[in-house]
């Protein structure tokens, strides 16, 4: 069911909980026995859940199930972030996103797996196992929210919160073949959402269609006190530009994110996507953005250093998981951040604390600083020069096996190549299934400018029209 | 040039991480592979001086990245002058002698 669907039939005062609740079953089924994919970490207990149906109020998420990933916080349910060290962690208090769906009717079912603190590509970086794709359980379902994205292929439930630092709801969307978007930086609030690349790090939306991306996203959007970076400009009426024409609109199409490497068959679904725009009214014009080639190294300096830093929290005293007999404090921090971190993340905080260390800094942090702001005003000049959004593969792959990049980190980030773009020149990006190759789903991607999510939603939407129409 | 054994040592002592030898090896080959990668960011054609007005403000002070001793880490004997198995040894409170003047400690003592 859609969103629409459920909240008119709970509004109306005839849908109760029931479609959270068959949610819940849903997932209390499928996630038990060998099928399991491990996308959830914990649930709501039935009682609970009946109780929250009880007390929601009535609104644009009357009575929708939605599933929370776990970097989020919530009162009622642990927040782990996929990692030992905050095994069994409640949060007092709640994040604004999860707030916000509250107060507009909506439901929690449970929280969902992730790569532990969001570092990953695959969700194989989980202290609690990693999630298996729901359309070939021996491939991975993306990363880091894998657990949103695997929620929602598999029907468990119409929508589900992510956050995106560099690609982590867009990813593991396209891998699944659901929608998968990531606003604006400032858009949404990241107050409750642990840290990981605080100048990266956005909250985003999984869901099954365009236009209930563009309803989650709506709600949860908008100034929040708690977060001095979240914007006040006014949240457009993104579901009324799902449904708006594409006539007349321009499809930039940078020619770095289709390099000679790109895997055939989605460059070819790609390609037939522009087409199906072109036929739909759009004009496709080819731009490049040269430095498109520096965007890893760049985003993977930034990101690590910012979790070098944000991760220093985490020792033993303030959070969850303590490492026991340690003679002296030192000792309590070093035991309990090494045996409580997972090896990724060991990894990316001993990089971060390098590229920030003296005698360093200036050949990395320093440089990638300058390169974002590169590849920012790179971005900016297309969108002057005439481009509505961009369009680009989310992946230069397919969903990958499980176990197949593990042992090889530099393999595996270079997943994220077509998109952290968008989080390092702060822009909403959204990812559209275009296709299948071998029965694998294929994403593709638009990218809007600053604050123009009008734009992309009414992109987005025209080409999941156009798809359809092609089914 | 290659990151060393020694520097990837230093770099999880700064970042309170420790490592078994071993680890150690197989980190300090991950970084230097993921450094070549990098190392792409030298090339990188930059225009000189600043240029917008995040990079125009004051450079922040920086630590010089040498390890220091944690505050919490102090020995009994830094934190006060005086102790005895485990607890400090403090003056007597004159107050505490208010009730008890027939066989309390005398003034200065300590209990």
């Amino acid at each position: 069911m859609s969103i629409r669907e459920i909240r008119e039939a709970f509004n109306a005062g005839s849908g109760g909980p029931e479609a959270a609740l068959e949610a819940l079953a849903k997932i209390v089924r499928g996630e038990s026995g060998n099928g399991s994919l491990n996308a959830f970490l914990c649930t709501v207990p039935e009682d609970a859940l009946s109780e929250q149906a009880a007390r929601a109020p009535t609104g644009r998420l009357g009575g929708v199930p939605v599933a929370v990933k776990d970097n989020l916080a919530t009162s009622d349910l642990c927040t782990t972030c996929g990692s030992k060290i905050l095994e069994g962690y409640v949060s007092p208090y709640e994040a604004t996103a999860v707030r916000r769906l509250r107060e507009a009717g909506a439901l929690v079912v449970g929280k969902t797996n992730m790569d532990e603190f969001a570092m990953g590509s695959s969700n194989e970086n989980s202290a609690f196992g990693p999630v298996r794709n729901p359309v070939d359980l021996a491939r991975v379902p993306g990363g880091s929210s894998g657990g949103s994205a695997a929620a929602v292929a598999a029907g468990y439930v119409p929508v589900a919160l992510g956050s995106d630092t560099g690609g982590s709801v867009r990813q593991p969307a396209s891998f699944c073949g659901v929608v998968g978007v990531k606003p604006t930086y400032g858009r949404i609030s990241r107050y409750g959402l642990v840290a990981f690349g605080s100048s990266l790090d956005q909250i985003g939306v999984l869901s099954r269609s365009v236009v209930d991306a563009a309803e989650v996203l709506g709600v949860i959007s908008g100034h929040d006190p708690r977060d001095s970076t979240s914007s006040e400009r006014e949240v457009p009426d993104l579901v009324g530009a799902c449904s708006g024409d594409v006539d007349g609109l321009v499809i930039g199409v940078p020619e770095e994110y289709f390099p000679d490497t790109l895997d055939v068959q989605v460059r070819a679904r790609c390609e037939a996507a522009l087409e199906r725009m072109e036929a739909a009214g759009a004009t496709v014009r080819r731009v490049s953005l040269p430095h498109t080639r520096y965007a890893i190294p760049t985003y993977y300096v930034l990101a690590t250093a910012e979790a070098s830093s944000n991760l220093a929290r985490y020792d033993g005293v303030r959070y969850g998981f303590r490492a026991p007999e340690a003679a002296s404090a030192e000792a309590v921090y070093c035991r309990t951040r090494s045996s409580g971190f997972g090896a990724e993340v060991k990894r990316r905080i001993i990089l971060g604390t390098y590229a920030l260390s003296a005698g360093y800094y200036d050949a990395y942090y320093g440089r990638a600083q300058r390169v974002r702001e590169r590849l920012a005003c790179e971005f900016a000049d297309v969108f002057a020069g005439g481009v509505d959004v961009l369009f680009t593969p989310t992946s230069p792959t397919v969903a990958f096996p499980l176990g197949e990049r593990v042992a090889d980190p530099v393999s595996m980030y270079l997943s994220d190549v077509f998109t952290v773009t968008a989080n390092l020149a702060n822009l909403p990006a959204i990812s559209v299934p275009v296709g299948e190759v071998g029965g694998l789903p294929v994403g593709g991607q638009f990218i809007g400018p600053a604050w123009g999510e009008s734009t992309m939603f009414r992109a987005a939407a025209a080409l999941e029209r156009a798809m359809e129409g092609s089914a | 040039m290659a990151v060393e054994r020694s520097e990837v040592t230093r770099i999880a002592a700064l970042a309170k991480l420790e490592f078994e030898d071993h680890d150690i090896e197989r980190m300090t080959e991950e970084l230097n592979d993921i450094l070549e990668h990098f190392r792409v960011l030298q090339q990188v054609d930059l225009p000189e001086g600043n240029h917008d007005a995040r990079s125009a403000a004051p450079a922040p002070e920086r630590r010089p990245g040498t390890l220091a001793r944690d505050e919490l880490s102090l020995s009994l004997s830094d934190l006060a002058p005086s102790h005895e198995e485990g607890f400090f040894l403090v003056p007597r409170l004159p107050a505490l002698d208010a009730g008890t003047r027939d066989g309390g400690a005398g003034e200065g003592e300590n209990p």
